[in-house]
């Protein structure tokens, strides 16, 4: 539970980075190399050895002095053209990443070094590639943030402790399967507008839990149960399973919204 | 949650639409800025230049390879090889919704419009500082 506290559990690059990732051999050809870059969505190319282990990344800024159409250094002569491998062209690759390492430091790395994608490699004594990290990477992680916080701040703030302490007060036992729904709901749940029970203002035997137009929905002292209450009327019981119940009025509320 | 406002930078370097393609590529070569709005004499943005066109601008005078159209190239006005289409947030855009667009339309920053006028830029490397900052 402690994750859904509003304090946001840290990111690692693993989290987000690529781990299919393309890579080209630092043996190949330029020419594969350039119809990689230009043909396929993404901006860098990882170059890697006969182990699988990184040695290099070219980039499609890298094919500034490439001709597009041969895919060769304009500057080289005809016999260099046919030989020119993918070695000749690469950069060293200076900046990587391991994925257990914090995403957000990653991303600073990448800012501060001006560098758009890191390699991830399994260790530093092998230097393994195993995936990549771009900046997309990390702009969607940017957006899950944001969307958590949102999140956090709409839904009421349901906690085991507020439950037992609730629960005591109110000598209220809690239908199966509510606590459940009002701990682990993914989503906010407060489209019912579920609230922290509090003690119906007329029937002092009822705790509200839930409210909906101008239907009180309460559990009752000392019982398991749910009942509905219209104004101040007499409490009408509904179910005495809490997931039937959810499972009625969600229904009954989709069915107003798409009426409405 | 942040909004654009938060992260942009307002020292913007703008282009004036009736410079040659010659003295606005040169703008890419001082400080490592890789987007530079285009903008009329009224400050409004009518285009975006980035260094990968500047890119491109290289390489089909390496094709060419003949003076006289790389002159000629190099003496057209920018707003023929600037993108026109550009995207643009405002200073109370969210963050987030920033960072949607860039991965949507594939694009590395967004010019910031005030009153339709260009108040700053804000770019991807501004929302990797904001991750760090707020995760």
């Amino acid at each position: 539970m402690a994750g859904r506290q509003g304090a946001s559990v840290k990111k690692k690059v693993a989290d987000y980075m690529t781990g299919e990732v393309t890579s080209i051999k630092a043996n190949e050809s330029m020419l594969e190399a350039c119809r990689l870059l230009e043909t396929r969505p993404f901006r860098h190319l990882p170059v890697v050895n006969e182990k699988g282990h990184i040695v290099g990344i070219l980039s499609d800024r890298d094919l500034v002095n490439i001709d597009v159409f041969t895919g060769i250094a304009a500057n080289l002569d005809d016999k260099d053209k046919k030989e020119a491998t993918v070695e000749e062209f690469m950069h060293n690759v200076v900046f990587v990443a391991q994925p257990e390492d914090d995403l957000a430091a990653a991303g600073l790395l990448m800012k501060q070094n001006r560098v758009g994608a890191l390699p991830v490699i399994d260790d530093m004594f092998s230097n393994k590639l195993v995936g990549i990290l771009s900046y997309i990477d990390i702009l969607r992680a940017y957006i899950d943030l944001s969307a958590q916080k949102n999140t956090t701040t709409i839904k009421p703030l349901y906690t085991e402790d507020l439950l037992n302490n609730w629960q005591e007060r109110l000598e209220i036992g809690f239908p199966a399967g509510y606590r459940e729904a009002v701990l682990t709901a993914d989503e906010p749940i407060n489209s019912l507008s579920y609230c922290i029970p509090f003690q119906h203002p007329v029937h002092s035997d009822f705790v509200v839990f839930a409210r909906w137009n101008d239907q009180l929905f309460s559990f009752k002292r000392n019982q398991v149960a749910i009942y509905q209450i219209s104004g101040n009327e007499k409490p009408e019981f509904t179910f005495e399973d809490f997931a039937a119940w959810q499972k009625l009025v969600h229904k009954a509320a989709d069915r107003a919204f798409f009426d409405g | 949650m942040s909004i654009v406002e938060d992260y942009m930078s307002t020292a913007v370097q703008a282009i004036d639409q009736s410079l040659t393609i010659e003295q606005a590529l040169k703008k890419f070569s001082d400080d490592g800025v890789r987007h530079i709005p285009v903008v009329n004499e009224a400050n409004k943005v009518v285009g975006i230049i980035s260094d990968r066109d500047k890119r491109n601008i290289e390489l089909s005078m390496q094709i060419f390879e003949d003076k006289q159209i790389a002159d000629q190239v190099n003496k057209a006005p920018v707003s023929d090889i600037m993108k026109r289409d550009v995207t643009c947030a405002s200073a109370d855009t969210e963050l987030a919704e920033a960072a949607r667009i860039m991965i949507d339309l594939k694009i590395g920053a967004l010019p910031v419009l005030e009153n339709e006028k260009l108040s700053g830029i804000i770019s991807y490397t501004d929302i990797l500082q904001a991750y760090a900052d707020e995760s």
